[in-house]
């Protein structure tokens, strides 16, 4: 394979550097924490549904890098480099090393907003194993066991970032809401 | 409903009960509309774009309905755009790729595409171009969104996994009347505040 950067490396990331949705994933005492919140909600009537779990550090390697040698935050030869991924950002001209991170940013959908410093990260609780994204849903109020097993009475608000009676819940179980990404949850809340 | 024109004593208390009435109306409405803008809800003539893709809480919207489009370059710049197709598909929508969709299509979005950006046009908040009049503030491509008569400022930012599109009450860090996310899927050296 070409060690160069460029839209092939977007390719081999889908099958060498993929991000998990399955629980099982997770550093196993956030799994144990995690199934036993979503046991409950579900045994209370809640749709548990999850979207992410452990994200690839290879993966996002690649985002950090193209997004900041595209954007011109930094030198193609400023790159770490990762064990595992064997590529060549710096192409030995400038302008073919911004089109091969440009064609990565593009092909992974990397958001570019003008004037934004704000570069995909090398590390995160999805990284780490210990972050969930999952939507939850149910109608009216549910009945739900907290790790005490005290019953809460929790009723649905179309923004899970202000119900604070779930997080609470959650809580107990040594899951923490992020309180400004929606479907995010982890062990510390970040 | 005012009965303009009654003059007697009983009709006068008839009118008056009637404006007592519709005052409490406008009064209860004011406070509804108020309330669901400060949570993010009232936004059917709002929405925010990934490049030309469109999210925006209304499934009504047709071919050539028009909107403004305000980016976050400095100074901001307005794009007039319109509907040109419904229903795209991830290749044309980047909030509808595979790890994205879910998450975003639960929030009630419907998809748009639009015509009429530059090609180097990133992401920026839509204004139905019938209901909005923007303003330029310094720079800054203002609304009034809350019809006080003053600029309310249109800006984004980024939490740990998405974009924060807001409209800020009279000031570019003012508290929000409208807000809306896009889940982005990966992780963010986060600049929210």
């Amino acid at each position: 394979m070409d060690k160069l950067s460029g839209k092939h490396w977007v390719t081999w990331a889908d099958t060498h550097a993929k991000n998990s949705k399955e629980l099982t994933s997770l550093n196993e005492s956030f799994k144990t924490d995690v199934d036993a919140f979503i046991g409950a909600l579900e045994k209370a009537g809640a749709t548990v549904s999850v979207n992410a779990t452990k994200r690839s550090d290879r993966r996002a390697y690649l985002f950090h890098w193209s997004w900041k040698i595209a954007l011109e935050k930094c030198k193609p030869s400023d790159a770490d480099l990762k064990v595992g991924v064997d590529i060549q950002w710096d192409h030995g001209n400038l302008a073919k090393s911004l089109a091969g991170a440009k064609e990565m940013v593009n092909s992974f959908r990397l958001a570019v907003p003008p004037r934004s410093n704000v570069a995909p990260s090398l590390t995160s609780n999805h990284i780490a194993g210990n972050a969930v994204d999952m939507t939850i849903t149910w109608s009216g109020i549910i009945k739900v066991q907290n790790k005490r097993g005290k019953e809460i009475s929790i009723p649905f608000d179309n923004n899970v970032n202000t119900n604070s009676v779930l997080h609470s819940v959650g809580e107990s179980f040594g899951v923490l809401k992020h309180k400004s990404d929606a479907p995010h949850w982890s062990h510390n809340g970040r | 409903m005012l009965h303009i024109g009654l003059t007697t004593g009983d009709n006068m208390k008839k009118l008056l009960i009637s404006f007592m009435f519709v005052s409490v109306l406008v009064g209860c409405s004011l406070s509804e509309q108020h309330a669901s803008t400060q949570q993010g809800s009232n936004s059917q003539s709002i929405g925010w774009l990934d490049k030309e893709c469109l999210a925006i809480r209304n499934p009504n919207f047709v071919i050539g309905d028009q909107f403004t489009v305000v980016d976050f370059s400095m100074p901001q710049q307005q794009f007039n755009v319109e509907i040109v197709s419904e229903s795209p598909d991830e290749e044309q929508c980047a909030p509808l790729i595979d790890e994205r969709k879910v998450i975003n299509l639960d929030q009630g979005f419907t998809f748009y595409m639009v015509d009429g950006l530059p090609t180097d046009f990133d992401s920026g908040i839509a204004l139905l171009k019938s209901d909005y009049v923007i303003s330029n503030v310094n720079g800054y491509q203002t609304v009034d969104l809350n019809g006080d008569k003053k600029p309310d400022f249109l800006s984004q930012c980024f939490s740990s996994e998405g974009i924060h599109f807001t409209v800020n009450d009279g000031a570019v860090n003012g508290p929000a009347l409208w807000a809306s996310y896009y889940y982005l899927a990966y992780d963010l050296e986060a600049n929210c505040p």
